[in-house]
């Protein structure tokens, strides 16, 4: 029985015999020879050291006391090597000293001479077995590191695939610029995560009218964000029937047509519109989403509009109409819910009042630079860790020839100078800093140099849109503030 | 969160966690449906603890309550707080869900047979 269970556990094993005593040697590799085992044998420590690392040797038998470097001296220079061999170290005596001596150069176990051949056999299985379980143990290690390289390759790769999907998205959503008989649109996009929930568009549906929507499918990531990418599909001109100029006939069908094949819940909370842009009537329908925010000289005010059922929860339901009119110069503001659901760690959620507050405290910025001052109050507010998608989109009618008689004589205010309009922005958004922001000075030092910097952008650039550089210079110097 | 069985072999109260967010809703979505999958096909879902939930949290009551509506079963909200009402109120699922205030009347109603 021990004799099988010694040849499984030591066949292939190779062993180094280190003695300087001839007799001594010769006895010990005898023994070991008529075991069965490999056994190379070395004079001195040197020699054994030269030795080691040309050949596979898993175990070494060495002597204690040897003219030039010792057993325990052998040990720590074999046990500081990448792939050292299991040691047994043979004693004259059995002193406790040179226990803890050859424990602390490294032996893993002792034999004290003179010694029966029995006991050293059984040594040596015992070595025998951890010397297996080590190379199993590397063999198992070598394979998972394997895998795991493979793993990270394709790691990298699927990151890579989310890297350009994420571009595809960026592109495929409509920038900034003039939109048809002088209506303009200003759009700002941030992603959660490399792909959004979020998607929105404008559509030119004929010469006068013009379609546009905001959707937020549940959650973000790629099957958020492949639902949105079908929903897109679905409302893209060709296959919709913008035509029929009724947003409720629009969204109903894509209600119906909505799916949610592994039963997650997953729903789209929507906004869609069709602006006449001659005389600027609009037909707007909700579907589980944010009311819009209505934008003009006097203030920002969150519309009470009638809204629906989110898509996705009841394919049979019927959507209707809000019709209202955008008069000269007004401008409709459509978000999604990751715009006033951050959270900041100690103030909590910013929440859909303090989101029309700043609008209305702002409500004197252009489209562009009112959106770049909600995107930097919101960096602050989430501490610049993206919690959801968020996406914007201000729609501004021109002035309306048409409905000229019923826009008020508001132009007087055009002839505020800059200076008072600056002080009075600062003072009352420094005001509002105070209050909602209670004690945090940082943020209402950031905040209000937010909205000074977005107003200086308005004010030299005189109404002209902003460019992508002296965005991100703006950018840069505000945050230098906050840090 | 917390399953608690009720009188009705097939009913059930399940405390809903303080959060509700994206981070969590898959293991409380898949918690809810095995519990639907196995049967139990009236379930009360008691908010009242539930501080912050976003829209992929009210995708996993709205999963329950499509699950349960497959299995001739029903959905009551218990107690949500008034942020989370909000919420519901604001994406008009309100119109969909049976929300009680009160704990007894929701589990007398659910118990009904």
């Amino acid at each position: 029985m021990l004799e099988t269970l010694f040849q499984q556990q030591t066949q292939n094993l190779t062993i180094l015999v280190v003695e300087d005593t001839q007799s001594e040697r010769f006895f010990i590799v005898g023994l070991l020879t008529s075991m069965g085992l490999n056994v190379i044998c070395c004079d001195s420590a040197e020699q054994a050291i030269e030795q080691y690392p040309k050949q596979a040797i898993d175990i070494v038998i060495s002597d204690w006391r040897m003219p030039g470097l010792t057993g325990p001296e052998l040990c720590l220079h074999l046990k500081n090597l990448t792939s050292p061999p299991y040691i047994i170290l043979l004693t004259a005596n059995n002193l406790a000293e040179h226990i803890v001596t050859g424990i602390e150069s490294g032996a893993d176990d002792f034999i004290a001479k003179p010694f029966i051949p029995s006991v050293l056999k059984v040594r040596i299985l015992a070595a025998a077995r951890i010397v297996n379980l080590q190379s199993r143990l590397s063999d198992k290690n070598l394979k998972l590191n394997d895998a795991l390289n493979k793993e990270h390759a394709y790691l990298e790769q699927v990151k890579d695939d989310l890297k350009s999907a994420a571009q595809l998205q960026g592109s495929h959503l409509p920038s900034s610029g003039q939109l048809v008989n002088r209506w303009s649109l200003a759009t700002r996009f941030k992603p959660a995560q490399e792909l959004a929930g979020d998607i929105f568009q404008y559509i030119n549906i004929d010469q006068e009218n013009i379609g546009f929507y905001l959707l937020d499918v549940t959650g973000h990531g790629i099957a958020a964000s492949m639902q949105s990418f079908t929903l897109a599909q679905q409302l893209s001109c060709s296959s919709c029937h913008w035509e029929s100029l009724d947003p409720a006939l629009i969204v109903n069908q894509l209600n119906r047509d909505f799916e949610d094949p592994e039963n997650t819940g997953r729903f789209a909370t929507l906004i869609l519109g069709i602006a006449n842009t001659l005389t600027g009537e609009v037909k707007l329908t909700l579907a589980g989403h944010p009311q819009p925010i209505l934008l003009d000289k006097h203030g920002a005010s969150l519309m009470t509009l009638d809204a629906g059922l989110p898509l996705g929860i009841d394919s049979q339901y019927r959507y209707k109409n809000n019709a209202f009119s955008l008069k000269s110069h007004q401008q409709l503001m459509l978000y999604s819910d990751g715009l006033y659901e951050c959270r900041h760690p100690k103030f909590g959620e910013f929440s859909l009042e303090r989101l029309v507050n700043t609008c209305d405290q702002a409500h004197q910025l252009t489209p562009e630079a009112l959106l770049h001052h909600l995107c930097h109050s919101m960096e602050l507010w989430q501490q610049k860790k993206p919690q959801d998608d968020i996406s914007m989109m201000i729609i501004s009618a021109p002035e309306l020839t048409i409905l000229s008689s019923l826009s008020s004589s508001c132009d007087d205010a055009d002839e505020l100078s800059f200076n008072s309009l600056k002080n009075e922005l600062v003072q009352s958004d420094l005001e509002a800093a105070e209050v909602d922001i209670l004690d945090n000075h940082e943020l209402s030092v950031a905040l209000e140099n937010s909205i000074r910097v977005s107003y200086e952008i308005t004010a030299n650039k005189e109404d002209v849109d902003i460019t992508p550089q002296k965005t991100l210079n703006i950018n840069d110097a505000s945050q230098g503030i906050y840090e | 969160m917390k399953f608690s069985q009720l009188a009705l072999s097939n009913a059930c109260l399940v405390t809903l966690p303080k959060e509700m967010m994206i981070t969590q809703t898959p293991t409380l979505r898949a918690a809810i449906t095995h519990q639907i999958e196995t049967g139990c096909n009236k379930l009360v879902l008691d908010l009242h603890q539930v501080e912050y939930i976003d829209s992929s949290g009210l995708s996993v009551l709205v999963s329950a309550l499509k699950l349960t509506q497959k299995k001739a079963g029903e959905i009551i909200l218990l107690s949500p707080s008034a942020g989370v009402r909000a919420l519901i109120e604001l994406t008009r699922l309100h119109h969909v869900f049976a929300i009680y205030e009160d704990k007894d009347a929701a589990i007398a109603h659910i118990c009904e047979q």
